[in-house]
């Protein structure tokens, strides 16, 4: 049995120097160790090893860049696993600074790839991240979690680019709605070839021109048409101040407001720059979010339910608090976001206005006012477009800008004398308008002009939005049958897995029988859609939301993570737990070992965990399991471990080195343990306490009183526990006080009496304590596997 | 859908074994195909197909109207 023999980490996030994991001949292995001491770098270390990526770290913004440790050089940074597998032997992947999204590889990758495709590790995070999803997440979080997740980059990514084919199609309807409107204004009909042609023809017989059957045709008789405008000089005149008049009324109004409305953004901007360590956290808003959730569901305000560390004061009000200030600030940032966006896009209208004013101008030098107004305009856009990329960053990386340096001047001058340039054209106009046949002229070959580009340029849109349509449909019908059939195997997938999903759910949550049956719906009228569904006192209960728990939810979560790993990966039989059962009540931990029991027994497993009382459970449960303990982290090193040791081996290493408090105060802590364990499973009646607390002693003479009615007072297990009374007593009583002393041999004699007695109970073949039943009348007290048998 | 006997890690092998059943506009489905990979679908690779082929509709008007 067992996967994997040695795993060797080395410049890794949280490690340093090299960390070897040695699992000896395929053992599983659990390692404790407080928050803080280097766990989850382990895990990261895997998941880059098996996937070359890191998930929650890119979600939180941190690339290949973070992965490896501060003081790790070139070739430091590496994860090496040796497996027991002769195909696959051993494997390394090294860190590569050149090229960080490509690391260096040695071994048969390949190999381990097809033998593990599906993810093998799960976290404290992923499973409390479930709880809080939307509809949306969750149908990742599962896809993900089956294997899927190349399926859902692409599903996704195929969605955004739906997305994006849809705003090109809009943008170009609005282009030529836009087109249409100006083509109607003249023609006062909407583009049409034929009408086009007619209307042109009409003008074009009035010049005796020649008649145009096919658009390719119409550009020379426009050629033929300038040249009747070029026969008059007054009437070329007339054409380029009616040119002029066109381009003068497209150019004005123009924006007054901006550069008001730019100064008070730039005030407002310099204003919310001065919260700069604030604005930083806008991050964690989430997070507070999340954190005011599960404080108020544990309705615990004194407590960090993350790192138990103690808080004076309400924590809730705290976190309240913080996150109000935050969300204050995220608004302030929103709004001054959208200025900033309603700014750029009047600076591009008004830098469009200009290029457009400013070319069409450059062969119309006809008055002194028009070239000096496109020499100031020209100056005025030349000066916004030093500012705009200013304008371009987040609000936090903009730096200060000086409106200042805009040249107002100019755009003042454009204002003033819009009403004059406007007077100057009409009466040039005018001037030269008294000749009928000449006004007649000119109106007609600017008419004809005009529709010409208007028309031109209709075509190549609509053109365009046909062939975008085209594409479009094709594309559709593509992309809804790949994600229909993504759709179908994770329902497929979630198919095969079901029975273990609920079978795994019903050993976590055995106790709550009122749930039955856990199922995965597809919501199908929803593109990426996904509902759990329970049975839930005889109904069935969809979203699970409203009748689970956050704690029955994850059960829900780690049954769909083992039997994923159980059927995806049915060669490669190990996975790793990190800090799982962070978020499950303390009776029902004991369900995580017996499902690892009953259905992992030939998987290896590490298991990363900060509890300690868990850590006794696994001890006893797993007596093969090797066991790691990291004492404390040091940046210049990483975790600091040793062999760990179980608690009654801590308890003898405390009488060893002659330090009975200590021993005492662990060998109270185990004793209560075991004797609640016991009293559980013989079904001993325990004096309620309305405090929840019981004392050794209340515990012992309850287990002691149930096996004198079960067995008699006679049997040897009453006897020694008869012995056992003396000298336990007065240690129940007193090992919590620290005014009163025991000797190590006081503690020693205690422990040994003890360990006589709970071996009558502890089976070393399935490694579980006896339980009490009666079936069909008969009362027995055995193990599960009926090894061990005391009545 | 598909048989289940498909590589079911291989999006490139979903799609295509569902151009092997249905009858996709060919020029779409290959550039499509051109821009799957590992990584994921090439989202602007893909658009920048179509504005190139927007262009070319463009210059087909320009070249049949005359009005280059």
């Amino acid at each position: 049995m067992g996967v994997i023999k040695k795993i060797t980490i080395s410049g890794f996030r949280g490690i340093n120097l090299p960390l070897a994991l040695d699992f000896a001949k395929g053992n599983s292995l659990v390692i404790y160790g407080r928050n803080g001491t280097g766990k989850s770098s382990i895990t990261d270390a895997w998941e880059w090893f098996h996937t070359g990526k890191i998930k929650h770290l890119a979600r939180e913004g941190a690339g290949e860049q973070s992965y490896p440790h501060k003081y790790a050089t070139e070739g430091d940074t590496f994860v090496e696993v040796e497996f027991l597998d002769p195909r696959l032997d051993k494997i390394k992947m090294t860190f590569n600074p050149t090229r960080i999204t490509q690391p260096d590889v040695s071994g048969n990758k390949e190999a381990f790839k097809k033998l593990a495709p599906h993810p093998c590790h799960l976290r404290y995070r992923d499973l409390t991240e479930f709880v809080y999803m939307t509809k949306a997440q969750r149908y990742e979080f599962l896809s993900r979690l089956m294997g899927l997740e190349e399926a859902i980059n692409i599903q996704n990514n195929m969605i955004t680019c739906a997305n994006k084919i849809e705003q090109l199609t809009t943008t170009l309807k609005e282009r030529i709605e836009e087109i249409e409107n100006n083509y109607k204004t003249i023609a006062t009909k909407s583009p049409k070839l034929e009408i086009f042609l007619e209307i042109l023809n009409s003008i074009f017989k009035k010049y005796n021109l020649p008649q145009v059957k096919e658009l390719r045709e119409v550009k020379l008789i426009i050629e033929e048409m300038k040249k009747l405008v070029e026969r008059d000089t007054k009437s070329i005149e007339l054409n380029r101040w009616k040119n002029a008049e066109r381009f003068v009324s497209k150019f004005y109004p123009l924006d007054e407001k901006l550069k008001e409305e730019l100064a008070e953004f730039c005030d407002k901007l310099s204003d919310f720059q001065k919260d700069e360590k604030e604005l930083i956290k806008i991050i964690l808003i989430d997070f507070y979010e999340k954190g005011i959730q599960v404080l108020e569901s544990l309705n615990i305000y004194d407590k960090c339910p993350f790192c138990d560390k103690e808080y004076e004061g309400n924590l809730l009000e705290y976190v309240s608090g913080k996150q109000e200030k935050l969300k204050q600030l995220k608004e302030r940032r929103n709004s001054l976001e959208s200025m900033k966006g309603d700014l750029l896009h009047r600076l591009d209208t008004m830098i469009g206005k200009i290029e457009d004013f400013t070319n069409n101008l450059r062969e119309l030098e006809l008055s002194d006012l028009l070239t000096s107004l496109r020499k100031k305009a020209i100056n005025f856009k030349l000066s916004i477009e030093r500012i705009k990329p200013l304008l371009q960053h987040p609000i936090e990386k903009i730096e200060k800008i000086d409106v200042n340096k805009i040249d107002w001047e100019s755009y003042q001058y454009l204002l003033n004398y819009q009403q004059q340039v406007q007077n100057e054209i009409k009466t040039r106009i005018t001037e030269l308008e008294e000749d009928e046949s000449r006004k007649e002229l000119i109106e007609d070959f600017q008419k004809v002009t005009q529709l010409y580009q208007l028309f031109i340029e209709w075509l190549k849109i609509d053109g365009k939005i046909k062939r975008l349509e085209e594409i479009r449909i094709a594309y559709e019908q593509i992309k809804n049958d790949f994600v229909d059939e993504i759709k179908s195997l994770i329902e497929y997938k979630f198919n095969t897995i079901s029975n273990d999903v609920t079978e795994f759910f019903n050993i976590l949550e055995k106790d709550a029988k009122i749930l039955s049956d856990p199922k995965i719906k597809l919501l199908s009228t929803v593109e990426k859609g996904i509902e759990l569904e329970i049975g839930f006192a005889g109904t069935i209960e969809r979203p699970v939301f409203k009748v689970l728990s956050e704690s029955q939810l994850n059960s829900f979560g780690l049954a769909v993570f083992l039997a994923s790993v159980k059927n995806f990966n049915p060669e490669f039989k190990f996975f790793i737990l990190d800090d799982v059962i962070n978020s499950f009540d303390t009776y029902k931990r004991p369900r995580v070992i017996e499902l690892l029991k009953k259905h992992f027994s030939n998987y290896q497993i590490l298991l990363l965990t900060h509890d300690e009382i868990w850590l006794d459970q696994l001890y006893k449960a797993f007596p093969n399991w090797r066991k790691v303990k990291f004492t404390g982290w040091d940046i210049s090193i990483g975790p600091k471990s040793k062999p760990a040791k179980n608690a009654i081996e801590e308890i003898k290493k405390f009488i060893e080195e002659d330090k009975p408090r200590a021993a005492g105060w662990k060998l109270g802590v185990y004793l209560e343990w075991i004797l609640q364990e016991l009293c559980e499973r013989l079904q001993a009646e325990v004096k309620y306490n309305r405090r929840n607390e019981f004392t050794l002693y209340e515990l012992y003479q309850a287990l002691r009183k149930r096996l004198k009615e079960k067995i008699g007072s006679n049997h040897f297990i009453v006897k020694l526990l008869n012995e056992f009374d003396t000298g336990f007593r007065n240690f129940s009583d007193h090992y919590k006080d620290t005014s009163t002393t025991f000797s190590s041999q006081e503690i020693q004699d205690i422990l040994n009496k003890w360990l006589e007695i709970e071996n009558k109970f502890y089976c070393p073949e399935c490694n579980k304590f006896v339980i009490y039943q009666k079936i069909n009348g008969i009362e027995t007290i055995l193990c599960p596997c009926g090894k061990l048998k005391i009545k | 859908m598909l048989k289940k006997e498909v590589d079911m890690q291989s999006p490139l092998e979903i799609l295509k074994k569902l151009s092997e059943v249905k009858s996709y506009d060919k020029e779409v489905f290959l550039k499509i195909k051109e821009n799957l990979s590992k990584d994921g679908f090439n989202v602007e690779g893909f658009m920048q197909w179509i504005k190139d082929e927007l262009t070319k509709v463009e210059k087909q008007i320009e070249a049949n109207d005359g009005s280059d």
